[in-house]
């Protein structure tokens, strides 16, 4: 792969990886350094990468790795919450991404690269590394607990 | 509710991650060189390490120091513990950053810079502050002018901004200081440099020495810009790694016994510490909030507990001698344990009793809050 291949495709990828950050990492900084090191480790090691079709889901795959280390390096003291500024703008929509955030990340993630990324079951299997019938059930059990909390159904259809 | 509705709640990516794909993208040729992320090509890095004694002195640059800013809110003898730190410089292309005064006494972190501009043209605004705020945010005599006209007046040509503030990507900060989160108030002196005091409490900092990485910061302004400075490519960077001898200053302690339920907000208060310092009095919270789940190892951005005292003209002190507490709820994940640290105005005593107010906050507009009496017994 080219280098210019490659930037295209991270650039393609940037918006769903920054979604990613952003449920798993609380801090800006530590989004920044974790897609920068994706980023270089997906380069150093593209050779890895045997089938170019699904480098989507192995960037996705060194993400999570790397922001699981990032959080392990936070220490387990973390802020909690920052008092949102007089006047700051919520989004309409603010109350979903608060409950997709409640959720546990063994439920949260598989619902979020599938129902919100487009992911299919078997690109999430081998992202999360799990076999396709947990994946299949965590969402279940996801989709109950997103439903119970925001009183609503979501993913119909 | 369906996938897009979901996408659509997310906040646009922001500046600063669009800016660290590209550097990523741009570093990939480099093999060998780490990535450095939002360091511009004119930045400039600068590590000077500072090893405090524990002799106190007071400050000797100029301008105004911590007990200034404290407003009275400490006990004079604080002024003694607060300690020299003249001459330990950060220099960038735009300002010079002098480290003043510092003091680390366990639960608190506290210093002073003072910045000073080197283009003369250029009239220093702290971060958070914009040329059409008024003066008086800046200095007391700041009549009715706001920042801008007091510049334009003075005849400067443009604006740089400036800031300090620990360095998260710092590995030094990794353990250290984990959450620890500066506020940082602003004067501006006669000759217009500022001094900054930046101020932090959290709890289970450590014993003995606590190192720190500061990131000193100066960029020029792009009035038309909405993003923070911090997060601005052409930020010029300087860091300082402190070394901060622990200052022994509690004088006393009162601890709750009583747990004490406060259903309107869904939290059971485990018990209220009160420490006594001639700068400040910490109150340190535990508790436990009844919906387990609202902390999952992700941070919910739009919803806050606040923690005030209330005192004796019945209104919370949010906003007290050196930090503001809101910002300081901590989780300890090994125990499930929520804290809170905050500080009242310095006393000579430590009272019997306090009305503790805390809110849920679900967005800026729907707030509910519960008030508790707290007795500390002998």
């Amino acid at each position: 792969m080219t280098k210019d291949e490659f930037a295209r495709r991270i650039l393609e990828m940037s918006p769903m990886l920054y979604r990613l950050c952003y449920t798993q990492l609380s801090q800006p900084a530590d989004r920044e350094d974790a897609v920068q090191e994706t980023v270089r480790r997906a380069w150093e090691h593209r050779d890895k990468l045997r089938d170019e079709r699904y480098m989507q889901t192995w960037v996705v795959r060194i993400l999570l790795n790397v922001c699981d280390t990032q959080r392990r390096k936070n220490g387990r003291l973390l802020p909690v919450e920052v008092l949102p500024e007089q006047g700051t703008e919520v989004a309409e929509n603010a109350p979903l991404l608060e409950a997709l955030c409640m959720l546990e990340e063994k439920y949260r993630l598989p619902i979020q690269l599938h129902y919100i990324e487009g992911c299919d079951v078997a690109e999430v299997s081998a992202m999360l590394h799990l076999p396709q019938g947990t994946v299949k059930s965590r969402m279940a059990r996801g989709r109950a607990r997103l439903r119970e909390m925001l009183k609503s159904e979501v993913f119909e259809g | 509710m369906t996938g897009k509705n979901f996408r659509d709640a997310f906040p646009i990516m922001d500046e600063g991650f669009r800016c660290a794909v590209l550097q990523a993208l741009e570093d990939i040729g480099k093999e060998r060189e780490p990535v450095k992320r939002k360091i511009s090509v004119g930045a400039v890095l600068v590590a000077a390490i500072v090893m405090l004694a524990a002799v106190a002195a007071a400050a000797v640059v100029g301008g105004w120091g911590m007990m200034d800013f404290l407003e009275g809110k400490s006990l004079p003898e604080a002024g003694e513990m607060i300690q020299s730190m003249e001459g330990q410089t950060a220099e960038t292309e735009l300002a010079t950053f002098t480290l003043k005064e510092a003091l680390y006494d366990g639960y608190g972190v506290y210093m002073t810079f003072s910045v000073r501009s080197k283009d003369p043209t250029k009239f220093l605004l702290p971060g958070g502050q914009i040329p059409g705020n008024k003066l008086s945010n800046l200095k007391e005599d700041g009549a009715d002018l706001t920042i801008g006209e007091y510049a334009e007046g003075k005849g400067y040509e443009g604006y740089t901004y400036v800031g300090a503030e620990i360095d998260y990507k710092s590995e030094v900060n990794r353990g250290s200081a984990d959450g620890l989160m500066f506020n940082t108030r602003a004067h501006l002196e006669e000759d217009d440099s500022l001094t900054l005091m930046l101020a932090a409490v959290a709890s289970d900092l450590g014993e003995g020495q606590l190192t720190l990485q500061m990131m000193c910061g100066a960029s020029d302004v792009n009035l038309t810009d909405t993003i923070v400075w911090q997060d601005r490519p052409s930020v010029q960077k300087a860091s300082l790694l402190l070394k901060l001898q622990k200052t022994d200053t509690v004088r006393r302690e009162r601890i709750s016994r009583e747990t004490v339920d406060m259903p309107a907000v869904g939290m059971t208060i485990q018990r209220v510490r009160l420490i006594q310092t001639p700068l400040t009095t910490y109150y340190e919270v535990d508790y436990t909030p009844y919906e387990k789940f609202v902390y999952n190892g992700s941070i919910r951005r739009n919803k806050a507990y606040l923690f005030g005292v209330v005192n004796g003209e019945g209104k919370v002190v949010y906003r007290s001698a050196v930090a503001n507490i809101s910002s300081m709820c901590m989780v300890d994940r090994e125990t499930g344990m929520w804290r809170a640290l905050g500080t009242l105005p310095a006393s000579e005593t430590l009272p019997d009793e306090l009305q503790l107010r805390v809110s849920i906050i679900d967005d800026p507009s729907n707030w509910t809050s519960e008030t508790v009496t707290i007795r500390f017994p002998e």
